[in-house]
């Protein structure tokens, strides 16, 4: 019977910490994209609608009243807005792959050091 | 008289929390302060970190639910300085209560500062103020992320010590 390695290398906590941290913050990008993915839909939506209906003086929301405002002031608005999130968005998602890749390759490293004695799965 | 075991010592972190020695070799340890007064203040210290660390969170939640107001704010400020005419606005009086208002051409607008203080400002006064919030909250928010990563490490390495001390003290009594 293997004997768990009792005795870590320093690298290997350093290792084990970046990998702690690694999935803490791809938690938190995971959350805000869903919340921005939301936004740009609700966006593209809005623009979908501005689009169709044939108004000329329309409210959009700004901070947490509805300002009246001209048809393609608030084209122009929500477009800036949508195009905004949409490269947050993008950026979150680059993020998210790169920490998932870092992820990953930590992953197998420290599995194949450690075997079964070390546990990284979500519980 | 139990002694205290050097688990944790000063580090560079700007709000002075300590972080957790790391041991290269447990079973010198073991060795030299026993078993049980070891574990037993890994677990004290682990607490702590962790408590701290529940801290950080409820404060983060907190400044994150303050960014979405200052952002409406500005917002709000901004367009009012970009309009050259009267702005007419639903907005709401209460939860189901919503009205509508007209704005005139104001060269000013009213900041609620909070603690019952409300005080008027010209838009570019009321403008930089209210970015200079924003920053603060942001920058704010930025440490505490900060903090939480360096606790998130500590906890983690604090873990593991644990974790290493229990499986010696185990596998040591296995052995006789």
């Amino acid at each position: 019977m293997a004997a768990p390695s009792l005795d870590i290398l320093k690298e290997d906590q350093v290792r084990i910490n970046k990998y702690s941290y690694l999935n803490m913050q791809n938690h938190e990008v995971q959350r805000e994209l869903k919340i921005n993915e939301e936004k740009v839909n609700a966006l593209q939506d809005a623009l979908d609608e501005l689009e169709i209906a044939m108004e000329s003086e329309v409210r959009i929301m700004i901070g947490e009243s509805f300002v009246l405002c001209s048809e393609e002031n608030a084209l122009s608005r929500l477009e800036k807005l949508r195009d905004v999130k949409k490269e947050e968005l993008n950026r979150l998602r680059a993020q998210a792959e790169i920490s998932q890749k870092e992820m990953n390759a930590l992953k197998t490293y420290l599995y194949a050091k450690f075997g079964s004695s070390i546990n990284l799965e979500e519980d | 008289m139990s002694q205290t075991i050097p688990l944790s010592q000063p580090s560079s972190n700007p709000r002075k929390i300590p972080s957790v020695v790391f041991f290269e070799h447990v079973g010198e340890l073991v060795a030299q302060y026993g078993a049980d007064p070891l574990l037993k203040q890994l677990n004290e210290l682990y607490s702590k970190y962790k408590f701290m660390e529940a801290q950080l969170q409820r404060s983060k939640q907190v400044l994150r639910a303050k960014l979405p107001d200052i952002t409406n704010a500005l917002e709000m400020v901004e367009y009012l300085q970009s309009t050259q005419e009267e702005v007419k606005v639903d907005f709401q009086l209460s939860d189901c209560v919503w009205t509508k208002a007209e704005i005139p051409q104001t060269p000013s607008v009213a900041l609620w500062l909070g603690a019952n203080v409300m005080l008027e400002y010209p838009h570019e006064e009321a403008i930089d103020l209210l970015r200079k919030n924003l920053g603060n909250a942001e920058s704010a928010l930025e440490s505490t992320n900060e903090d939480l990563k360096f606790l998130k490490e500590q906890i983690t390495t604090c873990e593991v010590n644990l974790s290493r001390v229990y499986n010696y003290t185990v596998i040591s009594r296995q052995g006789k």
